[in-house]
C-alpha cells in the first residue's frame, strides 16, 4: 500500500527524507506528561469518549498528566489536566517534545511526534491508517489502532453515521498507552456505549419533593403522575414535562415550562390547543403503530413520532446480552428517584429489570472490570 | 405488476412551510391523501435528505444533507439554487418511490435541466408552476412541450401561452384553504381590543418584498388622508418590517412620505408565547408585556408568523384590503382577505386580473407599465391616486353595494380558489396524463464555461520563469510536513532551480524552516491548473515545472487503491 508520502515522492520523482521543522520554545512546567490531540473540523476524525481513555490510563498509572495542545478551536476533553493553547504549530511540537508519549487523532501532531520520534499511540477510523500514519522516529514507538469498521472499507467520508472511529474502544487505547509506557495494562472490558451516551439530562420521578435548582430537567409524569410533588421546581429550573396524560391548567401555567412531550394513542386535541395558546413547545409521541398515520392526518400542524417501547426494547435486546454478567453502567443522565440520585432508570428502579436498560440503551455505557 | 392507487409524486416546498407554495402543497396533499384512487409522496425543497418529516404519508426532504455535497455546492450560487430545488437528489427519490405522475409545483426555473434526468422520460410529468409578467419567461415556452401537462397559478399566464401556440396550458389555482378565513361575528371587540376603535383601517398582508408596491401605497394612504382630513384612518402593513435587505425599508419611507409613525400600524408576534399585537412600529425585539419574555416579540417574519385563526383576526380589524404590487404568481392573501369579508384593492395586471374586478369582489387598481432593468419583463406600478380614489370609493360606498361586493367575493374565492375545486382540476389532470402515450423529447446543449487566466508574475519576478519550480499543497499539516520531507532530493534533482512553495497561510509554519525552498507563498484556488503554470500554446507559463501532488490525494482520492498496490522500487 503507497503511504501518501510515497504518493507525493513519486509525483516528484524524488526519495523521501527528512522534514526540516523546529519546534519553539514553549513554557511547560510538568514533567510526567501526556499530550493528547483532538479536532472536530472532520467529524469522522473526531473520537468520542478520550475522557474515559484518560480515566482507565489514571486509574494505572494515577501520577500521569494529560495536556490536550492544539489551537484553542479544538473542543475541550473532559478530564484533561490542562489544555494549551498555542498561537502556532511550533510551540504545540516543544510540548510534544518534552512529553513521555502522544496520543491523539490522525492530524499534524502525530506526524510531528514521529519526526521528533516520540512514542505514539494514533487512532484511525474513516481512513487506512497505512496511507497516513506517522513516517519518521523508530517504528517501535507507534502504536496504531485502527476501528474495524465491523468488517467494512473506510468510508473517507468527512461525517459518518454511526462515526466508525468510536468503535475502538477505550480500553484499547488506554492499553497501547499503558504497554508504551512500561505499565501494567487495565482489566477493564467496555460492553457497549449508546450513541447518545455524552448527552446530559437530569430526570425526575416526582415520588418525592426534590430541591434542586437552576437545571434543565425532564419531569417523568409518564412514569409517576404526581403533579403536587413537582410544582415548587418550575421557579427555579427549567422543565421539560414527559406526560401520558394531559396535566393540569395549574401546572401548565407555570413560567418555566419550555416543552411538553406528549405520549399517547390518541391524542388530546383541546390539551395541544392549550399548550400551544400558552407557548409552550409540545412534542407528540405516538405509542401505536397502526394509529400513527390517522393521528398525522388528525394533526397535521405537528410532527408526530412513533414511541414503541416494546419493539425498542426487544431491538435493544439484539445488540447486547446482559444476563448472568456483572456489568457496571455510566451515563451523563441523572435520575432522581426514592431521595437518591442515579446514573441509570435501571439503577433508579432497584436493578430489578433489565429492560430498563435496554429502554435507555443509547444514553449508557456498559462496562465490566 | 399494476397499481390499484395513482402514485403520484409531488415536489413543491415542503408542506408545513408557510409559503405559499407551502400551504398550497399541505392543502392538496391533505386532501388527495384521503383519496381512495391515489397515493401520494411528497418531495419537499429546502428539507435535508433523510430526515423524517413525520408525514402521514411517504416522503422526502430534496436538499442535501451530505457534507461532501454541501461544501460542493457552497460559494456557487447556481449550484446552491439547484440545491434549493431539490436538483441533487430528486433522482434517487423517482427512483425509491417510481411514480405514475411526476406533478413538479415550483418556479419554472426549479426545473431546469430536469429534461435530462433519466427517468424524465419514462414518467409522465406534470409541471404547476407560477408565471407572473410579460413576456412569458423563455424557460417556460421550453419547459411546456417537454412535460405531460403544464398548469399555471394564473389565468393571464394561460392566456399569453396560448397565444404563443401553447394550446394545451390550463390554469388551476393554488389551493387556499378558506375555511379559517370568515367575517366574525366579534369584529368590533376584536378592534376594541387592539385600539383600533372607529378608525377606518385598510390593511395589507404581505412578504416585505420589492415586488409589493409599498411607496405606491404609501402614496395613495397619504393622498386620502389629505383629501379626506376628517376621517380617521390607520394603514395597516402585516409585514416583515425588519428585513430592510431584501424588501422595503418602511421606516424610512414612512419618514420620506410625512407619516407620523402612529398612522401606520405592524403586527408583532412573540416568538415565545405566539401571542401577538398591533402597534405603531417601534423596532424589533422588544420584551413581550404578556409573557415577560425579554426580546422575543418581533414583527412577522418568514421564520415565525401567526396562526391561520390568528390571521383571520388581523384581516377581520380591517376595513377593506389593498393588494398593489408589480406581478404575482397568485398572491394568497387577496384570496384569504376575500373569503375573511373584505373588498379587494388589487392592481389588475398578472395574477391580479383573476381577483380584482367586481364580478370577483374586488375593485381594480390602475397601474403604469415600467419595464424590469434586469429581466425587461413588463411590471406594474400601481397608480397612487388610483389607490387614493378606491379608497375613498369604499368609504363612501352604500352598505347594500358593500354587503353584495362582499358576498360576491366570499363566493367567488370559494367557486374558484377552494381545495375541493383545485385538487378536482389536479385529480383530472393527473388521470388525464397517467393514460396518456409516451410523447417525444427535446434535447438541449449547455454553454461552454471561459477558461480564467491567473496573473502572479509580480511575486515570482526574483526569478527567470525557465529557474522557476512550483508546488502547490493548500493543505493540510500532515501533508505538508511531508512534501517538507522531499524538498532537499528535489533540490538535489534539480540544482539550478529555485523551488516556490504553495499552501494555505495557515500552513505557512509546516514548512517555512526548509531551507531548500525559495519562497513559501500563498495557496489561491486559481493556482490548481497546470497548464495555466507550464504554459500551453501562446501562453508562456510561469514555471519550467510545477507539482500538484494535492491533485491525486485531495481533489481527487487516487491513491488509496484498497491497499493493494505495489512500488517496484524504493522510495525510502
Amino acid at each position: 500500500m503507497s503511504h501518501l508520502v510515497e504518493v507525493y515522492a513519486k509525483d516528484l520523482g524524488v526519495k523521501i527524507g527528512k522534514p526540516y521543522f523546529q519546534p519553539h520554545y514553549f513554557p511547560i512546567i510538568e514533567d510526567e506528561y501526556i499530550t493528547i490531540h483532538t479536532d472536530n473540523k472532520v467529524d469522522s476524525k473526531h473520537y468520542d469518549y478520550w475522557e474515559e481513555v484518560i480515566i482507565i490510563v489514571k486509574s494505572v498509572f494515577e501520577k500521569v498528566k494529560f495536556i490536550q495542545i492544539g489551537s484553542g478551536k479544538e473542543p475541550k476533553i473532559k478530564n484533561v489536566d490542562s489544555f494549551i493553547k498555542t498561537s502556532s504549530i511550533k510551540q504545540s511540537a516543544y510540548i510534544i517534545d518534552k512529553a513521555l508519549l502522544h496520543v491523539g487523532i490522525d492530524s499534524s501532531p502525530v506526524h510531528i511526534a514521529s519526526h521528533l520520534d516520540k512514542p505514539i499511540v494514533a487512532i484511525y477510523g474513516h481512513t487506512y491508517s497505512k496511507t497516513c500514519d506517522p513516517l519518521w522516529g523508530s517504528k517501535a514507538n507507534h502504536c496504531i489502532i485502527e476501528s474495524h469498521r465491523n468488517g467494512k472499507k473506510p468510508s473517507f467520508s468527512l461525517k459518518e453515521n454511526p462515526k466508525t472511529i468510536n468503535f475502538i474502544k477505550p480500553e484499547e487505547i488506554a492499553n497501547s498507552i499503558l504497554k508504551k509506557l512500561d505499565r501494567e495494562k487495565s482489566s477493564r472490558e467496555t460492553l457497549y456505549i449508546g450513541k447518545e451516551y455524552k448527552n446530559q439530562s437530569n430526570h425526575i420521578i416526582p415520588d418525592e419533593k426534590y430541591d434542586i435548582s437552576n437545571k434543565t430537567l425532564s419531569i417523568r409524569l409518564d412514569l409517576l403522575n404526581k403533579e403536587e410533588n413537582i410544582l415548587h421546581l418550575c421557579t427555579k429550573n427549567k422543565l421539560s414535562l414527559i406526560i401520558k396524560e394531559p396535566v393540569s391548567d395549574l401546572l401548565l401555567s407555570q413560567v418555566n415550562i419550555s416543552s411538553i412531550f406528549y405520549i399517547s394513542d390518541s391524542f388530546n386535541a383541546n390539551f395541544i390547543e392549550k399548550v400551544k395558546s400558552l407557548g409552550i413547545t409540545i412534542n407528540l409521541l405516538c405509542s401505536d403503530k397502526e394509529k400513527i398515520s390517522e393521528q398525522r392526518y388528525v394533526f397535521f400542524d405537528y410532527r408526530i413520532f412513533l414511541l414503541d417501547e416494546e419493539e425498542k426494547i426487544n431491538k435493544n435486546k439484539k445488540k447486547i446480552t446482559l444476563e448472568e454478567k456483572d456489568f457496571s453502567l455510566k451515563s451523563y443522565s441523572l435520575f432522581y428517584k426514592n431521595g437518591e440520585v442515579y446514573s441509570s432508570l435501571y439503577e433508579a428502579n432497584g436493578k430489578e429489570n433489565l429492560d430498563d436498560i435496554f429502554l435507555d440503551l443509547e444514553t449508557l455505557m456498559i462496562y465490566s472490570e | 405488476m399494476s397499481r390499484s392507487k395513482i402514485k403520484v409524486l409531488v415536489q413543491s416546498n415542503y408542506s408545513r412551510m408557510v409559503t405559499g407554495f407551502g400551504k398550497n402543497m399541505k392543502n392538496i396533499l391533505l386532501a388527495l391523501h384521503k383519496d381512495p384512487e391515489i397515493e401520494v409522496v411528497e418531495a419537499s425543497n429546502g428539507v435535508p435528505y433523510g430526515r423524517d418529516m413525520a408525514t402521514p404519508w411517504e416522503s422526502y426532504g430534496t436538499y442535501p444533507s451530505n457534507k461532501n455535497i454541501l461544501k460542493a455546492v457552497e460559494g456557487n450560487a447556481a449550484k446552491k439554487r439547484a440545491a434549493q430545488y431539490g436538483f441533487y437528489h430528486i433522482d434517487e427519490i423517482v427512483e425509491k418511490c417510481q411514480p405514475d405522475v411526476f406533478l413538479g409545483i415550483e418556479d419554472v426555473w426549479a426545473f431546469r435541466e430536469y429534461e435530462n434526468k433519466p427517468w424524465w422520460s419514462k414518467t409522465k410529468k406534470i409541471i404547476w408552476t407560477t408565471l407572473d409578467s410579460l413576456p412569458i419567461l423563455d424557460h417556460a415556452l421550453e419547459v411546456e412541450p417537454k412535460c405531460d401537462q403544464m398548469l399555471v397559478w394564473a389565468s393571464f399566464a394561460e392566456e399569453a401561452m396560448k397565444k404563443l401556440g401553447h394550446k394545451t396550458v390550463s390554469t388551476v389555482h393554488g389551493a387556499v384553504d378558506y375555511s379559517h378565513f370568515k367575517p366574525l361575528k366579534n369584529r368590533n371587540e376584536l378592534r376594541n381590543l387592539h385600539g383600533l376603535d372607529s378608525d377606518f383601517i385598510i390593511g395589507f398582508v404581505f412578504k416585505n418584498q420589492l415586488r409589493k408596491s409599498v411607496p405606491n401605497l404609501l402614496e395613495g394612504f397619504v393622498k386620502f388622508k389629505e383629501k379626506n382630513p376628517d376621517i380617521a384612518t390607520k394603514l395597516l402593513l402585516h409585514t416583515d418590517w425588519g428585513e430592510k435587505l431584501l424588501g422595503w425599508d418602511i421606516p424610512r419611507y414612512l419618514k420620506e412620505k410625512g407619516l407620523d409613525n402612529g398612522e401606520v400600524l405592524a403586527t408583532y408576534v412573540c416568538h415565545k408565547c405566539d401571542d401577538y399585537f398591533i402597534q405603531p412600529y417601534s423596532g424589533e425585539d422588544k420584551d413581550c408585556s404578556i409573557c415577560g419574555s425579554k426580546k422575543s416579540v418581533k414583527t412577522k417574519n418568514s421564520g415565525k408568523g401567526v396562526g391561520e385563526k390568528e390571521l383571520n383576526e388581523i384581516y377581520n380589524l380591517m376595513d377593506v384590503y389593498c393588494h398593489p404590487f408589480t406581478s404575482g404568481g397568485q398572491e394568497l392573501p387577496i384570496q384569504e382577505a376575500k373569503a375573511a369579508g373584505l373588498i379587494t384593492l388589487v392592481t389588475d395586471y398578472s395574477c391580479g386580473t383573476d381577483s380584482a374586478y367586481e364580478h370577483q369582489g374586488g375593485l381594480p387598481l390602475s397601474w403604469n407599465e415600467y419595464r424590469e432593468p434586469s429581466t425587461q419583463f413588463i411590471k406594474a406600478t400601481t397608480c397612487p391616486k388610483s389607490i387614493c380614489d378606491r379608497l375613498h370609493e369604499v368609504y363612501t360606498m352604500s352598505e347594500d353595494r358593500k354587503s353584495k361586493l362582499i358576498e360576491t367575493g366570499i363566493n367567488y374565492v370559494k367557486e374558484k380558489f377552494s381545495v375541493q375545486n383545485t385538487v378536482s382540476q389536479l385529480k383530472h389532470f393527473i388521470k388525464n396524463v397517467k393514460n396518456r402515450s409516451d410523447q417525444g423529447k427535446e434535447k438541449q446543449t449547455g454553454n461552454k464555461k471561459p477558461v480564467k487566466k491567473t496573473s502572479f508574475e509580480d511575486l515570482l519576478e526574483d526569478v527567470d520563469r525557465k529557474d522557476r519550480i512550483a508546488v502547490v499543497m493548500p493543505e493540510s499539516g500532515g501533508d505538508i510536513l511531508m512534501i517538507n520531507s522531499l524538498i532537499e532530493n528535489l533540490q538535489e534533482l534539480y540544482p539550478d532551480k529555485k523551488i516556490f512553495f504553495f499552501t494555505k497561510p495557515e500552513f505557512f509554519d509546516f514548512i517555512n524552516d526548509n531551507p531548500f525552498i525559495h519562497k513559501v507563498l500563498p495557496y489561491n484556488q486559481k493556482i490548481d491548473n497546470l497548464l495555466n503554470l507550464e504554459g500551453v500554446a501562446e501562453h508562456e507559463g510561469f514555471f519550467e515545472i510545477a507539482f500538484l501532488p494535492n491533485v491525486g490525494t485531495q481533489k481527487v482520492l487516487n491513491y488509496i487503491h484498497n491497499g493493494k498496490d505495489k512500488n517496484q522500487f524504493e522510495l525510502r
